[in-house]
């Protein structure tokens, strides 16, 4: 029996998604990054956190790193935490961080697109299949991708310089 | 059409770059993107902004906070830190710099730029150093690149390209001054300081004056006696201003004055003291439209020098207009066309006739990110240039007649690299070039009897001078061994076809087939140089940081007889080995810095007088500088200085002058 069990769980293991924490460094990225959005005047940004219930406690870790406001280049990033079934309120932020299952969740992008928020994930995964505007990995380099069909489906759209450093796919 | 074609762009050759949105203009802000990526950025290799790691040729960028560092008063001087950087200190002020091959007297081979504005001068392709309007206060970044680049940048980028680039005036308030006080009556005041007017208007002030005793003559040098009562003299003024004139249109305009007196070599190795006086106006507009980054810029460059043997006064006004643009995802295009109109008086004797040059030229950039780990550019430039006389010369001196200067030069140059990200790590750039060295004022249109012995010779250009062609390869290849230590390293082969100008003792003609024996400045041979550079730096965590380089170049000539029919002896110049060392100490308010550089053995050319050609040994040389700072509080420090400490009173470097030690102390002040 014992032999069944293991490579069950072992298939399970391997279907299951597997998500990248965000570090408190991939927020600075992010963070950075959102400073050459365009059509964003002023230097505070409004950053939703969005949460699944598996990545609540990382959730308010990220939340606990903006508190007070978290200087990263020229813009303050102040935190909004969402549940992923509340998605519908993201209007009124610059950015979704996307965690857990949110991060590639067709509907959690729907929403936030549709708000004109620019989804962003640690998971590159979600870039590429064009759930999330931009994809961050802040270690062992700095690599950011940005989906263009997702990021003009959000009317999101980036400094000409910015877009001309990073990878677009 | 946005979706196809990305509305981005940059200008290479108007100072303001990247786009940092919020701020009042599109500007490329190094601060900002270098924080973002973790590693310096740049528009120096392609025209389009990209991160260090991802230039596709052999670089280096020096960064405002790294030239801080140095006990160095001027450029060349913290260049010669660098692997692959040739430096030869003819003078107080005059610093020659080259890459892959020696630094010789009025070093042609290399296209020196300040926010994109020319300042090598026409007359002789070389740069000035000391004349140029930069304090090193207001450096943004240095971006040295090696290689041929011709094809990105036109004439003289045939051995490299440094890119001075000052702080953006748009990014922030900020004021700098400096008092330099030194042994060998050496004074240096700077000012610089920019100031924004609301989100649409700032400018850049930039003021500084320097008085130093020239370096002693060498000894063996008759021709150089007595340098060491000059005083070295350098003024200069930069005012410049950026206006956005909508949130996608910037407008930049600059003025810069300078004046300088020193020491110096020339060409064929004579020792001689020249005063340069230099004006230059620059104006660019850059515009974001949906057909890409659209840049229309030019300058004018008025320079007066008063030679030892003449007064020269050139100008050169160029038009560039360029458009950046991406298509699809993966490939960048930057199609750019160029005016340039050079004009000097006759030179140096009077009355043969002012004359000059016009080119027409028209490049394309295409770099293309095949994968993630696989990024090629390819560059192709041509060139269209006619010369022209006004006058006549006297036929009963000179060999070429009004019409013979009608001259017209085409040619192509290229540039090509391929960018690899292998899976074992780091980055590998293969690069090739060929670049184009055109003939200069001197090259065409040099025109001076001389009477030696009671007979009359005659120096003159030649306008059927060929342009030298030089060729480069490259293989670079960086990593980081470790999270603290980064290795970079390069093998190159660099060849120049036709290498011209520096004419020897003997005459070039003689009669019958000419009136009186000339001097031509002509194409001398073929020269190659073959090597490698190495470079690792340390950044480990705690107070310390280091680095150290080495580089090996090896020189083979096929050149005119030395002595007879040129001075030029690039294989005896060449020094084949050079290392670099540097350790640096950063306390809360103490910083600490030494520097060990080697140069090894050299046989160099010496001509006291005009004819008296010959070789001087240059043994291996070992420097040893430090600086130490002690930082009062948020807005002064205090540093002593001493810039070639072992040397005392003279070493040998050159054969015109002897490199002294000089100290001196520096009060600065930063809001």
């Amino acid at each position: 029996m014992r032999f069944l069990i293991l490579p069950v769980l072992a298939g399970a293991l391997i279907s299951s998604p597997v998500f990248a924490e965000t570090s408190q460094r991939d927020l600075e990225v992010i963070g950075r990054a959102l400073g050459f959005m365009e059509g964003v005047s002023g230097s505070d940004r409004t950053v939703a956190i969005v949460y699944d219930a598996g990545s609540e406690a990382e959730a308010q870790a990220l939340a606990g790193a903006m508190s007070g406001g978290l200087s990263a280049g020229r813009v303050t990033l102040n935190a909004r935490l969402v549940p992923m079934a509340d998605a519908g309120s993201l209007s009124g932020a610059h950015a979704a961080v996307l965690l857990g299952s949110a991060s590639g969740d067709a509907g959690v992008f729907s929403a936030a697109s549709s708000a004109g928020v620019m989804t962003v994930s640690t998971d590159m995964g979600c870039v590429e299949s064009g759930q999330c505007v931009m994809g961050v990995q802040s270690a062992p380099s700095v690599r950011i991708v940005v989906n263009r069909g997702a990021a003009d489906a959000s009317s999101v759209s980036f400094a000409a310089a910015f877009a001309m450093m990073i990878e677009e796919i | 059409m946005k979706k196809q074609i990305l509305t981005t762009s940059i200008s290479a050759l108007v100072a303001g770059l990247a786009w940092q949105a919020g701020a009042s203009a599109q500007t490329l802000d190094y601060t900002a993107m270098s924080e973002l990526f973790g590693e310096p950025v740049t528009a120096g290799a392609t025209g389009a902004p990209q991160r260090a790691s991802d230039v596709p040729a052999t670089m280096v960028i020096i960064t405002g906070e790294d030239i801080r560092r140095f006990p160095e008063r001027d450029i060349p001087g913290i260049l010669r830190h660098y692997a692959g950087m040739d430096v030869t200190r003819y003078g107080f002020g005059d610093g020659q710099v080259n890459i892959r091959g020696a630094a010789t007297g009025y070093t042609p081979r290399l296209l020196v730029l300040v926010n994109g504005r020319e300042v090598y001068l026409d007359s002789y392709g070389y740069t000035a150093w000391a004349t140029l309007p930069v304090q090193l206060d207001e450096i943004q970044q240095i971006e040295v690149v090696k290689g041929a680049q011709s094809a990105l940048y036109g004439f003289n980028a045939v051995s490299g390209v440094v890119n001075i680039i000052t702080r953006n005036p748009e990014l922030g308030n900020y004021a700098t001054a400096h008092v330099d006080g030194g042994t060998d009556s050496y004074t240096d005041l700077s000012l610089v300081a920019a100031y924004g007017f609301g989100d649409r208007a700032s400018v850049r002030f930039s003021l500084g004056s320097t008085r130093a005793d020239e370096f002693g003559g060498y000894p063996g040098n008759t021709g150089a006696a007595g340098f060491g009562d000059v005083e070295f003299s350098r003024d200069t003024l930069a005012l410049e201003g950026r206006f956005a004139l909508t949130n996608k249109v910037n407008l930049t305009t600059e003025f810069t004055h300078s004046e300088v007196n020193q020491v110096e070599s020339t060409s064929i190795a004579l020792a001689a003291e020249s005063e340069y006086e230099i004006t230059s106006y620059r104006a660019g507009v850059e515009a974001d439209t949906d057909l890409g980054f659209l840049t229309v810029s030019g300058f004018r460059n008025e320079v007066e020098v008063l030679y030892s043997f003449g007064l020269n006064e050139t100008s050169l006004t160029a038009f560039a207009v360029e458009d950046l643009f991406k298509v699809g995802t993966r490939n960048t295009i930057r199609l750019s066309a160029e005016y340039r109109d050079g004009e000097s008086n006759s030179f140096p004797a009077p009355g043969n006739g002012d004359f000059g040059y016009e080119t027409l030229a028209a490049s394309v950039m295409w770099n293309r990110k095949f994968s993630d780990s696989i990024e090629l550019t390819l560059a192709g430039r041509y060139d269209h240039v006619d010369w022209s006389r006004d006058g006549d010369l006297d036929p009963a001196l000179y060999p070429f007649s009004r019409e013979d200067y009608d001259v017209t030069i085409e040619e192509f140059s290229y540039n090509a690299a391929l960018v690899w990200r292998p899976e074992f790590g780091g980055t590998m750039r293969f690069s090739t070039g060929r670049g184009v060295l055109a003939p200069t004022m001197f090259d065409i249109g040099f025109g001076l009897p001389v009477t030696v012995g009671g007979n009359t010779l005659v120096i003159s250009g030649d306008p059927n001078i060929e342009p030298a062609i030089v060729t480069n390869y490259e293989i670079a290849y960086d990593r980081a061994l470790s999270p603290t230590v980064d290795l970079r390293a390069a093998v190159f082969y660099h060849e120049t076809e036709k290498d011209r100008g520096a004419f020897g003792p003997v005459p070039d003609l003689f009669p019958p087939a000419v009136n009186a024996p000339v001097f031509l400045f002509g194409n001398r041979g073929d020269t190659a140089t073959t090597g490698a550079e190495v470079t690792l730096d340390g950044n480990p965590e705690g107070p310390w940081n280091w680095s150290v380089n080495y580089t090996l170049q090896s020189v083979e000539d096929d050149l005119s007889p030395f002595g007879v029919n040129t001075v030029r002896d690039y294989e005896g110049a060449t020094p084949s080995h050079l290392a670099n060392a540097r350790v640096g100490w950063t306390g809360e308010r103490f910083r600490a810095d030494v520097l060990v550089n080697y140069v090894s053995s050299t046989d160099v050319p010496m001509q006291p007088v005009f004819g008296a050609v010959s070789r001087v040994s240059v043994d291996d040389v070992i420097s040893a500088s430090f600086r130490g700072e002690y930082v009062i509080n948020d807005h002064l420090s205090v540093a002593l200085n001493a810039q070639n400490a072992n040397f005392g009173d003279g070493e040998q470097t050159n054969a015109n002058t002897l490199t002294e030690s000089r100290f001196w102390l520096s009060l600065r002040a930063g809001f």
